[in-house]
């Protein structure tokens, strides 16, 4: 039988595209992190150290989550487990395919979807091309860690991966730097309505809401609070719940305000939070969730006696980085001219 | 829409190539065409409007200028005498001047209003500010579209091949409008002919496998040298350049020599990005780089580096002001001065001095970028003055400049004098490049590895062999992609799986790098 030409280069490339992505995909498995510590920014990857299905709050986010939101407060007061998964710049695209895979190993009963992620995105990109971008490094391991070439050596090659690795804050990141905001009036309703989700967004964020709800989870959208957000993005967050019928907190607005003061608690002149703002966040969260799911209480239960244990160190840990942070605020308040609060 | 980036290399160029495949062959060009302005809309927007003017204005022109040359054949014939006959005949071709003159100056105009009035303006009130009467003078700042100074000049060079007869007007707007806004080419270039161009992209060949796989390969080659080697010498370069006050000595030295990388790598990368873009379609774009750094001379590095911006100045500066009357008659005045030599150089060099004005200004509008141009000016003419004398002293020179030696040594000498021209070109004005100068007597004592770890450096050392090689083995006459094309096919998949792996893999992107921006996009 003849074969015409254009079915024999058709062939021959469709075989070529196939031997170029079994030799990406191979390449890319030999540069993966040989450390979870090392899989995602912050400490994220730090879930995957811990043990099957024993997280029931999962929260995902970017760097606002992984800086204002300490799930192990919640064991120590509750016996709740959670972990915070959250990575600078990471987009709504990421965390549909983290999320993916972190279902591989747990069973949350609710996930906390941070919802800065909507509308963020990197330069002066557009957000087909972020969209792009995230996907294929989701896809293709090679691109998200392609730098890892630098870490390679002859002896650890063919080392195992080794992903055990658990993180004694269970994701979240603590900054005890104070950088005072001034600009408390972000949140001023300009009349302009509501920001339009960019379609790429919308797209994924409808597939978390399906996923959630195959794998049953309640899946509760949060705005963490941030300088950087404002009304206008608030309603188009609003609209979206409205039209899922998903529960939303905005820790921005005054009906949900967990007590942030500006001038204290964040590290950055308002774009995230330090410990004392995540302090607030995190109990007015946990209160939310402790209210509204039936989360059980795991402390003493057997299996969770590496929780019971981290989270005596956390909280040695946390008075001191508290008391760290309280003397950095009273330095910022005092720079400030005001009086020192308590 | 970056060359570079996802979005162009794998959705834009795949979907325009179906589009384009799929089309009967009348409408391919219309697949182009519409490629083209989705490209540029998507990367400029509404700056789309200085194309869709440009290409109105030369075909408006070409249109005019078919026309005038009918009329003048349909009238001439029905004249009485040659009296009349010339008579129109000078009629038409005033009016043909008329013509050409209206289209490039509207061209010129806008070019120049929207890149250089505000540097027009600034240098002027800095010299009105030194005189004892105080003139200011306020010029609104437009913002400069993308691709102005190539569809400019290519628009330009339209007019007057129709003009001078070396290419046929065409007939559509839509004709010139592909041709100006082709988007491979609307970047940084190269500056095509329509002449050239035109028959394949009005009239592409059939989809062919070697278009595609040889467009293909020189794209994953383009890529190499811009994400491997001109993406992570950038972060040196930026650091060196930018806070040059810090930096002196070995520091410069280095920052300078990767500077030349980058540029080379970033620009020949673009090139070799855009033609094999081109070449899936079956247009061959004009060929804008010839191993620049095998040249023994800055004259013979020009007629190598950015080919296609030296032959447009040649053709369309050069050589229409040294055949023009001011310059026959100071030619004439040389050479009654101040004798024969004179009267043959002076002209030339006058003449020169105005296009490598023309070229530094090219690149930008500042007075580093006119130093920049006078640089190599002042290198050509002292090499043509010096050069005959040289041989009267040393007779033996002539003998040993076609030894292997000799070559080489000219070789180095003009990378060196390139590289020179390289600081001038990227710091940060004139204040920095005599800084900068002066601080290569200081010892630089800190470390080397400034931005980049020792591991960057490596690959950049590794990139610039293999580019090495590559142009060496093009010098030599090998034509790769041909040769590997005959090899078996293990041996090629091999090959190209693996030029595939190393931009993935060493590419300077993601995280711990900073994008760069095409350098001569922002020309």
């Amino acid at each position: 039988m003849q074969i015409s030409p254009w079915i024999k280069n058709a062939i021959r490339i469709i075989a070529f595209l196939l031997v170029l992505l079994l030799a990406v995909l191979l390449t890319g498995h030999y540069l993966m992190p040989h450390s979870n510590r090392y899989l995602s920014g912050y400490t994220a990857g730090g879930i995957l150290g811990e043990n099957f299905d024993t997280i029931d709050v999962l929260v995902m986010g970017d760097s606002n989550a992984a800086q204002g939101i300490s799930p192990m407060e919640w064991y120590t007061q509750n016996g709740v487990t959670g972990y915070t998964y959250g990575s600078g710049w990471l987009s709504v695209y990421n965390i549909y395919y983290r999320l993916k895979s972190i279902y591989e190993e747990q069973s949350p009963k609710v996930v906390v979807l941070c919802t800065d992620t909507v509308y963020s995105k990197k330069g002066n990109e557009t957000y087909l091309q972020s969209a792009i971008g995230d996907i294929a490094d989701e896809l293709l391991p090679l691109l998200r860690f392609h730098d890892n070439w630098k870490e390679l050596t002859l002896s650890n090659l063919l080392e195992q991966h080794d992903y055990s690795w658990r993180d004694l804050n269970k994701g979240y990141t603590p900054i005890t730097d104070v950088a005072a905001c001034m600009n408390t009036t972000y949140m001023y309703d300009d009349g302009s309505g509501s920001e339009y989700i960019p379609m790429e967004v919308r797209f994924y964020m409808d597939r978390i809401v399906r996923l959630c709800e195959e794998h049953g989870s309640a899946l509760v959208l949060v705005t963490m609070p941030a300088t950087s957000w404002n009304h206008a993005r608030h309603l188009g967050i609003l609209e979206y719940a409205e039209e899922y019928d998903l529960p939303y907190i905005d820790y921005n607005l005054t009906d949900w305000e967990p007590g942030i003061e500006w001038k204290t608690d964040t590290p950055d002149g308002g774009s995230h939070l330090n410990v004392l703002g995540a302090r607030k966040v995190t109990a007015a969260l946990g209160s939310y969730l402790m209210a509204n799911y039936d989360l059980p209480d795991h402390r003493g239960e057997a299996g969770y006696e590496e929780w019971d244990a981290d989270a005596l160190t956390y909280t040695q840990n946390m008075q001191e980085l508290v008391a760290k942070n309280q003397e950095n605020a009273d330095y910022q308040l005092s720079v400030l001219g005001e009086s020192v609060q308590n | 829409m970056s060359y570079n980036s996802f979005i162009y290399l794998f959705v834009f160029l795949g979907v325009v190539w179906l589009f384009w495949a799929l089309l009967p062959q009348r409408w391919r060009p219309a697949a182009l065409l519409g490629g083209s302005l989705v490209f540029y809309f998507v990367t400029a927007h509404r700056f789309i409007v200085y194309v869709l003017l440009a290409a109105l204005v030369s075909w408006g022109c070409g249109w005019m200028l078919t026309r005038l040359d009918e009329l003048l054949a349909e009238t001439r014939i029905q004249l009485p005498g040659p009296p009349e006959k010339k008579a129109l005949k000078q009629k038409v071709t005033a009016l043909k001047k008329a013509t050409v003159t209206a289209g490039t100056l509207l061209l010129i105009g806008t070019f120049v209003a929207v890149k250089y009035l505000p540097f027009l303006a600034r240098s002027f009130n800095a010299f009105m500010d030194r005189m004892p009467w105080h003139l200011t003078v306020t010029v609104p700042a437009f913002v400069q579209p993308l691709g102005l100074s190539f569809f400019s000049l290519m628009a330009v060079s339209y007019i007057v091949d129709v003009y001078r007869g070396s290419c046929k007007a065409a007939p559509h707007y839509w004709q010139v409008l592909l041709f100006l806004s082709f988007w491979p080419h609307i970047v940084e270039g190269p500056f095509d002919r329509y002449g050239a161009l035109s028959p394949t992209l009005l009239n592409p060949p059939k989809p062919s496998y070697r278009a595609v796989t040889f467009g293909v390969q020189r794209i994953v080659w383009g890529l190499f040298k811009k994400v491997v080697i001109a993406d992570r010498a950038n972060m040196y370069v930026k650091a060196v350049f930018d806070d040059w006050t810090k930096y002196s000595g070995a520091a410069v030295v280095a920052g300078t020599l990767l500077y030349t990388l980058q540029l080379y790598a970033e620009f020949s990368g673009c090139m070799d990005i855009v033609c094999g873009s081109a070449q899936l379609f079956g247009v061959p774009l004009a060929e804008n780089f010839r191993q620049p750094f095998f040249s023994r001379t800055v004259a013979e590095f020009w007629r190598r580096w950015h080919i296609t911006l030296g032959a447009w100045l040649r053709e369309y500066l050069f050589q229409p002001v040294i055949v023009s009357k001011p310059m026959m008659k100071f030619g004439k005045f040389c050479r009654t001065r101040f004798g024969a030599a004179a009267g043959r150089n002076w002209p030339v060099w006058l003449g020169l001095f105005v296009t490598w004005v023309a070229i530094g200004w090219w690149h930008g509008a500042g007075w580093s970028y006119f130093v920049y141009g006078l640089y190599y000016f002042v290198l050509i003419v002292l090499g043509e003055i010096f050069e005959p004398l040289l041989l009267q002293r040393m007779p033996a020179l002539a003998r040993w400049r076609e030894t292997p030696a000799w070559k080489v040594w000219q070789m180095l000498r003009t990378f060196v004098l390139v590289n020179i021209g390289m600081l001038i070109f990227r710091a940060n004005g004139l204040r920095a490049v005599l800084d900068m100068v002066a601080s290569l007597r200081v010892p630089y004592t800190s470390s080397l590895l400034i931005k980049l770890d020792a591991r960057d450096i490596g690959v950049l050392v590794v990139g610039a062999v293999l580019l090495f090689v590559v142009d060496f083995l093009h010098e030599r006459g090998h034509h790769l992609r041909e040769e590997l094309a005959a090899k078996p096919l293990v041996l090629r998949w091999a090959v190209y799986v693996l030029a595939v792996l190393l931009v993935m893999v060493f590419g300077a992107y993601g995280d711990n790098y900073d994008p760069a921006a095409w350098i001569y996009a922002q020309f």
